[in-house]
């Protein structure tokens, strides 16, 4: 018996012991592969991307298409400026009714199997997109389109159902091989292919060296899955990995010695308040908070002072319809938050009181609301609370179910359009879960989306972020800042005006 | 046994009913609509009564299909795959960490009940069957990963690319777990032995001239080591549900970390199947605490 | 030279500062049988288990004298006092039932000190151990060697633990309160064991028992106990018929059916 628990002890000792021997030779190979491949660059990620890497499914997640991005390209891309410019289109052409698009292709654009794009593979993807054989289509943004035609191998028209100024912006839509389908490959024509994915462990993409434009600059890029904030700032310490994005201020301080690079999140963080129920149908109450809830004193104690205050739905970077003017149309005034809800008919003996219900895995939100509780403590007649959800139980209970009070979280854009922005505000919109309900905004959104003329649409554009910060839809507080660290040798990386991760300039400094 | 596990995935499966949120919320995103939640309810299926769809899930299961995930679109099967090898290198490494050090230790100890050794180890051992694994897991990641360069944390290291490079990765998650672990065994055995050193039997042994250390090899070791077996069983058990947590901390790919995904995914295919798994672990491994004790201990031997 | 001499021994424990054993003196000649007697709390286990080295030292202040084979047990190291214990000095206690190891076949308990104190190879042992098992009067000692204790009633338990401690023949067999846990008739052939045992090897017994009528049945002399001293000795028959001491005449008068004996 003494002899076979020793013996056990024994093997279990020396079995440990090979192991810390394997992992001292691991850990030298370790070092020798970052040192010697200069143009492999580890990111990591903090969600493990969708099942689908479908580029039409549009109900992927933001993490999955931010990396989509570099992997799929549509005939039109944005650059860091916000800009549409040509991708697999050489040029388009816009009828003056605005309902007919004609794009030119660029000639040797390659898929990543090899093959060169032509005008059918145009075709079948933009109708695979806009479900113009099933009648239902895969991208919402692509259900005004009528058809799609061929002319030759090299121009595609597409005709709309209705004038469209804004629709170049959704022929971001990627474009895949004829007759393909991601689900049995991923097939782009981006400046990396993908190679493998393991679940819950990493992506590898690979540099395109057939890409049509500038290439990718690293050679393979391996998009590693770690959830825990924590550990991404271990990771980064470590050097596991060379770049990890959307960052938090407190993440970023423990990041001495790494590069960080400032940007912000393209989102509008707000306090969304269930307009069609007691106590904010009452836009005393709305306004009353919008004075109590100073923007800047969030951004100070929740994001350390980093952040973009805003003041209705739409965020800096998208400075063509961001109007900074509405940013200070309620100015923190405890005053007059007091005597707004004093009309209401909330004092000291009868408090205003409401549940804030927060994604718990969002900290940035989590951190807002607590600051806000605090600010509107200060009133005296007003006493918040917090409800921490899961975030699966936030998504059906408060955005789908709209079974809340008030929330903190932050709405983005999928395309480069103002209406990414405003659509979800229009009175029947399917995604307006705080159920504002407005004769005047839903009038300007449908001038701004009838018309064609852009600077008119703009105009119709601001005048329904006006209508929300006026009618105090929501407390607008701000656009969180993004932070992204990276390796001291690691240079290239680029922000966009949208939630994507370009990687193509991405590379280690020689 | 088989009961058992029957009982625990039907509760599993019922849980699912109670907490909110819904599959279709998340496989529909931006394009969620009641109407078409609804419909892609039913065509999950998940509109049909609990216990009808609990004994389709345990048909499958049985013949070997256990579902497809609603997240990643593929067979659990196939969702898992290399998952459960992370985390049974990982908890079989922590408990052989847990033998390797707590057996000998807590023999030592006991030997020399009393003394500077003794009291030294008593003392730390309080302190580390305190600390969860997961401080350990961060303590670790700087002490020895930022500090030492001893490991990379964040580095994991598939097997696929080096066995021993990912076994190598292992050892400090492993030893986060083992840890607090072996601290408590050690105190269980050295309390088992120094117990069973006052039996009548023993005496006996010390009249017959032995001394103290051939009195605790010859005879008091297999009667201490009783209680031990069972915590040990019991032990490995909790390493598999504990390093759900250090599997976060280190960035580990295994059966854990999958699991908290799919819990926040509601995808219910693959957290069943994991929970069955562990339920399993548990079940099997009191079933096999049973078969060492009745093969040390003559007097509940069958037959 | 006495087997045994014990002079002006004085245990007190350090734990609690009683002193339970008060200057006794002792000797016992090698073959002799001697009864120690006395209540509970007497002394008279603390004196056998000092002497048999199984007091823990460092609990106790000892003084005086144990001269074994003319040796100082309470002086020599722990090495020279393993020496003894076992091969000169068997011990049998007083609970069968907890006094083997329950996860430890029978037959490797009886030929253990065997493997303590002597060089025979296992198979010698085993014979040995075979042999003593059937001196001591247990059934088919091939089949009792492989069984483990609870398999054995409390009297062939008891047996067993005379078997372990005569197999190595000691020149002392320590009992103490041999026979208190087992019913009478059990009683009656342990003692009759014990006393031919004695008699064949020559061993020399000492009976520690609360029971004038135990000591009677086995010893030649006996010494009375009383509050760690030593009352009264003398041949057992003596003390018998005519007791020196008030309080051995309370214990005879305590003998269970001794009154109906008499009439």
């Amino acid at each position: 018996m003494t002899k076979r628990i020793l013996t056990l002890a024994l093997a279990a000792l020396m079995t440990a012991a090979l192991f810390i021997g394997g992992g001292q030779s691991a850990f030298a190979a370790e070092n020798g592969s970052t040192g010697s491949a200069g143009g492999n660059i580890t990111v990591g990620i903090a969600a493990d991307l969708d099942s689908s890497l479908d580029p039409h499914v549009s109900s992927s997640s933001a993490g999955t298409r931010e990396v989509l991005f570099n992997i799929y390209e549509g005939l039109v891309k944005p650059d860091t400026q916000g800009d549409l410019v040509p991708a697999i289109a050489e040029s388009y052409t816009v009828n003056d009714a605005a309902d007919v698009y004609t794009f030119t292709l660029r000639k040797n654009v390659r898929f990543h199997d090899g093959s060169e794009v032509k005008a059918g593979d145009v075709v079948y993807s933009l109708s695979r997109a806009a479900g113009l054989e099933t009648g239902e289509p895969l991208m919402a943004t692509l259900a005004g389109v009528q058809s799609v035609e061929a002319t030759d191998d090299d121009t595609v028209a597409v005709t709309l159902k209705a004038p469209d100024a804004e629709f170049i912006a959704y022929m971001t839509a990627a474009i895949i091989p004829e007759g393909s389908d991601p689900a049995d490959g991923i097939v782009g024509t981006g400046p990396f292919k993908y190679v493998s994915r393991a679940v819950q462990e990493n992506i590898v993409l690979e540099r395109f060296d057939e890409y049509w434009g500038e290439p990718a600059k690293a050679e393979q890029i391996t998009l590693r899955v770690i959830e825990d904030g924590q550990t991404m700032v271990m990771s980064l310490r470590s050097g596991a990995i060379d770049l990890a994005a959307h960052l938090e201020a407190s993440q970023v301080a423990e990041l001495d010695g790494l590069n960080i690079l400032e940007g912000s999140m393209n989102l509008v963080q707000a306090l969304y308040l269930d307009n069609a129920e007691p106590p904010f149908d009452d836009i005393r109450v709305r306004q009353a908070l919008c004075c109590a809830i100073d923007k800047q004193a969030v951004i100070d104690l929740a994001g350390d002072g980093h952040g973009f205050p805003v003041g209705s739905s739409m965020y800096p970077a998208f400075g063509k319809y961001f109007d900074a003017e509405l940013t200070d149309m309620y100015a923190p005034d405890l005053e007059k938050a007091v005597s707004l809800l004093a009309e209401a008919g909330y004092d000291a003996s009868n408090p205003l009181a409401f549940t804030i219900t927060v994604p718990s895995n969002y900290t940035p939100h989590v951190d807002a609301a607590q600051v806000i509780v605090e600010l509107l403590g200060q009133t005296g007649v007003v006493n918040a609370s917090i409800q921490q959800v899961e975030w699966a139980a936030w998504y059906s209970d408060v955005y789908q179910g709209r079974d809340f009070e008030a929330t903190v979280c932050g709405m983005d854009a999928s395309t480069l359009t103002a209406s990414a922005m405003l659509s979800r505000f229009a009175s029947d919109s399917p995604k307006n879960f705080i159920s504002f309900v407005n004769a005047d905004y839903d009038a300007a959104y449908a001038a701004a989306l009838a018309t064609v003329d852009d600077e008119e649409q703009t105009e119709q554009f601001k005048q329904c972020q006006a209508i929300l910060a006026d009618q105090a839809a929501n407390v607008y507080i701000q656009d969180l800042a993004d932070f992204v660290a990276t390796q001291p040798d690691i240079e290239g990386y680029q922000f966009y005006p949208l939630y994507v991760m370009d990687l193509s300039g991405v590379h280690r400094a020689a | 046994m088989v009961v058992t596990l029957l009982l625990i995935s039907l509760l599993a499966f019922l849980a699912f009913q109670i907490v909110p949120g819904d599959p279709t919320a998340k496989l529909l995103g931006n394009d969620y609509t009641p109407e078409r939640a609804q419909a892609l309810r039913h065509e999950m299926g998940l509109d049909r009564n609990v216990f009808v769809r609990y004994r389709d899930w345990l048909t499958g299961f049985v013949t070997g299909d256990m579902g497809v995930s609603y997240n990643y679109g593929m067979g659990v099967d196939r969702v898992m795959e290399g998952k459960g090898a992370v985390t049974a290198a990982l908890s079989l490494m922590a408990w052989l960490m847990v033998i390797a050090v707590s057996i000998p230790l807590g023999i030592t100890l006991a030997r020399f009940q009393g003394g500077r050794l003794d009291r030294v180890c008593v003392a730390m051992n309080q302190v580390f069957m305190a600390i969860p694994p997961f401080f350990l897991g961060i303590l670790f990641t700087y002490v020895f990963g930022l500090v030492l360069k001893l490991f990379v944390p964040g580095g994991f290291i598939s097997p696929r690319e080096s066995f021993w490079g990912f076994l190598g990765y292992l050892v400090f998650p492993a030893l986060a777990i083992a840890i607090p672990k072996a601290a408590m065994v050690t105190k269980l055995l050295r309390s088992s032995i120094i117990g069973q050193m006052g039996q009548d039997y023993v005496r006996t042994a010390y009249s017959r001239g032995n001394s103290r250390w051939s009195v605790i090899r010859g005879h008091v070791l297999r009667n201490a080591v009783l209680p031990v077996v069972t915590f040990l069983a019991m032990t490995l058990a909790d390493i598999v549900a504990g390093s759900i947590i250090v599997e976060q901390v280190f960035a580990l790919p295994g059966l854990g970390r999958l699991l908290l995904a799919s819990i926040g995914n509601r995808d219910y295919p693959v957290v069943q199947c994991i929970v069955v798994i562990i339920a399993f672990i548990v079940v099997f491994m009191n079933y096999l605490a049973d078969v060492v004790t009745q093969y040390i201990d003559p007097r509940i031997r069958l037959g | 030279m006495a087997l045994l001499e014990i002079r002006d021994l004085r245990v007190t424990f350090l734990s609690t500062g009683k002193e339970a054993v008060r200057g006794v003196d002792l000797t016992i000649e090698p073959g002799q049988r001697l009864g120690l007697v006395g209540e509970s709390g007497s002394g008279k286990t603390v004196t056998a288990m000092a002497l048999s080295g199984l007091i823990e030292r460092w609990n106790v202040n000892m003084s005086g004298q144990v001269l074994f084979e003319g040796n100082d047990l309470l002086r020599c190291s722990r090495e020279q006092l393993r020496r003894v214990q076992g091969k000169d000095i068997g011990v049998v206690f007083q609970e069968p039932m907890t006094s083997l190891n329950p996860l430890m076949k029978v037959g490797r308990q009886v030929e253990e000190v065997l493997k303590i104190h002597t060089d025979l190879s296992a198979t010698e042992r085993r014979d040995r151990a075979l042999e003593a098992m059937e001196q001591v009067g247990l059934p088919e000692p091939m089949i009792t060697y492989e069984k483990y204790p609870h398999q054995l009633s409390g009297g062939q338990r008891q047996r067993a633990v005379i078997a372990s401690a005569m197999v190595i023949r000691p020149k002392l067999l320590i009992c103490d309160e041999p026979t208190t846990a087992l019913d009478v008739t059990v009683q009656a052939q342990i003692l009759e064991l014990l006393k031919s045992v004695s008699r064949q090897y020559g061993v020399a017994v000492l009976l520690i028992s609360h029971d004038l009528g135990v000591v009677r049945r086995l010893c030649e002399s006996v010494a009375v106990m009383y509050k760690g001293r030593i009352v009264e000795r003398g041949d057992t028959e003596r003390v018998f018929a005519a007791p020196e001491d008030a309080y051995t005449r309370r214990l005879i008068a305590a003998i269970p059916g001794r009154k109906r004996h008499d009439g």
